[in-house]
């Protein structure tokens, strides 16, 4: 069974289709890459996913149960945990506490080894109880990702969890995504960094004006003619060259 | 800060002058109004500009319950705290959807047709307001006690709430509303907790008022009851235990010296020459101040 399904997944914002009719589904182990131009529907369709916004049409599944419509703190304690394209920091809390956030909100006992190692890892652990405005903002975007992990999540959505990163920082970033999908864990990463994702992705979905054009393995990405269209313009272009 | 207080429990009953004494208690009561707008505006971080509702409203509560039931003053301000409580969450439940400066707005109206409410209703004293409130206590000393306690009280369980999880809890709405959703937080029920809380407090303070002061009046909706409590609380350091009885204490100090008749009218440009000036010298207030320096030094 898959643990995250959506189907036909419809979100119109005024006059715009943001995401249009969009079906997809993610296994158990599994990291799902999603790209797209500037304005393709990605982050709507996490926010629409994690319950920040409600669909207009369209159904979603979290391990088989229907979570349509569910708010995101409901889904995070089912084990659907979604990070931010632009860094959100609690700012009056430590590192160590913004990590710690979720565990300490569900009053669940975090596995501390797990959390530290990974701390360290990041290369956050030296400066875990200083507050968060000591950070860079490469640190910010990891301790989003740590802050996404510490709420030990069934499947974790991250938005642009390489942006502004050094390639060292991808690095360090990758590792920690690595031992997360070694166990078991389920991950949809919305990236831009095309190199980097192809690097961790087993299947990539391509999306341009609302819609899904393409999902098949990274290495046919490509070879398909609506996504060189989608990014380039007309595939003409390129013909002529 | 056990000297302290244990200082303010002894010295002033020992010296026995009725004005002083009437001036702390007033204090107190404010201290308690200013730690209840601290933990929703200052911990929480939804401006609050109607506290003089929950307080007023626990005072009018108070006292129409103790003259209608003959319930020892006591026992009246807890329930009329839990009334006013009640129906401030009623009206607080839709505009704690509003965000930001809406949520103020809000609250800034709704004082104003509290206002009008009891001045068009006779059974609430109409424009003269309630009479005749049995005080707490003939002894005054005894008043001033209870409001310490009162105060305390404030004081701890704003140290309690800090210091568990829901501090943590508040703490992140207060940062981020998405990311604390994204972390698994009701942020509708935790703010709304949090503002129960914080009218229960202002209620009790309000409780307290009536039955020194032996009469609630409309007046005390006024925007004053309002603006004290964000003033002593940012004077004394918002988001801080101790913060807002330091502030309460500050201003009521240079109320009380100031009040000689040309100084009366122009108290509000006081005030606000005041504020500016804490905005200035102290961002984070004075106790933020001063715990800004300790870590620094260690």
């Amino acid at each position: 069974m898959s643990i995250l399904r959506a189907e036909n997944l419809t979100k119109r914002f005024g006059g715009i289709v943001a995401v249009n009719n969009v079906s997809m589904s993610v296994e158990r182990g599994e990291i799902v890459g999603i790209i797209g131009p500037n304005g393709a529907g990605k982050t709507t369709l996490f926010s629409l996913i994690s319950g920040m916004e409600k669909p207009d049409s369209g159904r979603i599944y979290l391990n088989g149960e229907e979570v349509t419509g569910m708010k995101p703190y409901h889904l995070s304690r089912k084990g659907l945990v979604r990070t931010f394209q632009i860094v959100r920091p609690f700012r009056s809390l430590t590192v160590y506490q913004n990590v710690m956030a979720p565990t300490t909100v569900r009053r669940t006992k975090p596995d501390m080894g797990m959390v530290e190692n990974m701390l360290k890892t990041l290369g956050l652990y030296e400066k875990r109880d200083q507050p968060t405005s000591v950070l860079t903002h490469g640190e910010l975007k990891k301790l989003e990702v740590a802050r996404g992990l510490a709420a030990s999540p069934e499947i974790l959505l991250l938005d642009e969890p390489f942006g502004g990163l050094t390639v060292n920082e991808i690095e360090q970033v990758s590792t920690v995504l690595k031992e997360f999908i070694e166990q078991r864990g389920s991950l949809v990463v919305i990236e831009h960094r095309l190199r980097e994702l192809m690097k961790i992705v087993e299947r990539v979905i391509v999306m341009d004006q609302g819609k899904v054009i393409f999902e098949g393995v990274p290495g046919d990405v490509p070879k398909s003619e609506e996504v060189v269209k989608a990014y380039l313009g007309s595939s003409k272009v390129l013909e002529g060259e | 800060m056990t000297a302290v207080f244990i200082a303010l429990a002894v010295i002033p009953p020992a010296l026995n002058l009725r004005f002083i004494i009437f001036i702390l208690t007033l204090t107190n009561i404010f201290a308690m109004l200013a730690i209840s707008w601290n933990l929703l505006s200052g911990y929480m971080g939804l401006l609050s500009l109607g506290h003089s509702f929950f307080f007023a409203g626990g005072g009018y509560a108070a006292a129409i319950i103790t003259l209608n039931t003959g319930i020892p003053p006591p026992l009246a301000m807890l329930a009329g705290a839990l009334v006013v409580t009640g129906l401030g969450c009623l009206i607080g439940l839709p505009s704690l959807k509003l965000r930001g400066h809406f949520f103020a707005l809000v609250t800034l109206v709704i004082p104003i047709i509290a206002y009008q409410v009891t001045n068009a209703i006779p059974q609430l004293g109409g424009h003269d307001g309630i009479f005749g409130i049995p005080p707490i206590s003939r002894d005054a000393n005894l008043v001033y006690l209870a409001s310490l306690m009162l105060t305390l009280f404030g004081v701890l369980t704003t140290y309690a709430i800090v210091r568990s999880r829901l501090g943590v809890i508040f703490s992140c709405i207060k940062d981020d509303e998405a990311a604390s959703m994204a972390a698994g937080i009701d942020v509708p029920r935790y703010k709304l907790y949090c503002l129960a809380i914080s009218i229960f407090l202002a209620g009790l303070a309000g409780g307290f008022y009536a039955f020194l002061n032996g009469v609630i009046s409309p007046a005390t909706y006024e925007l004053e009851k309002a603006s004290l409590p964000l003033l002593m609380t940012l004077l004394g350091g918002k988001a801080t235990v101790l913060g807002p009885v330091v502030g309460a204490y500050i201003v009521q100090t240079i109320t009380e010296t100031l009040k000689i008749e040309v100084l009366i009218r122009s108290r509000l440009l006081v005030y606000s020459a005041l504020a500016l000036a804490i905005f200035m010298l102290f961002p984070s207030g004075i106790v933020g101040y001063f715990r800004r320096r300790l870590y620094v030094h260690t």
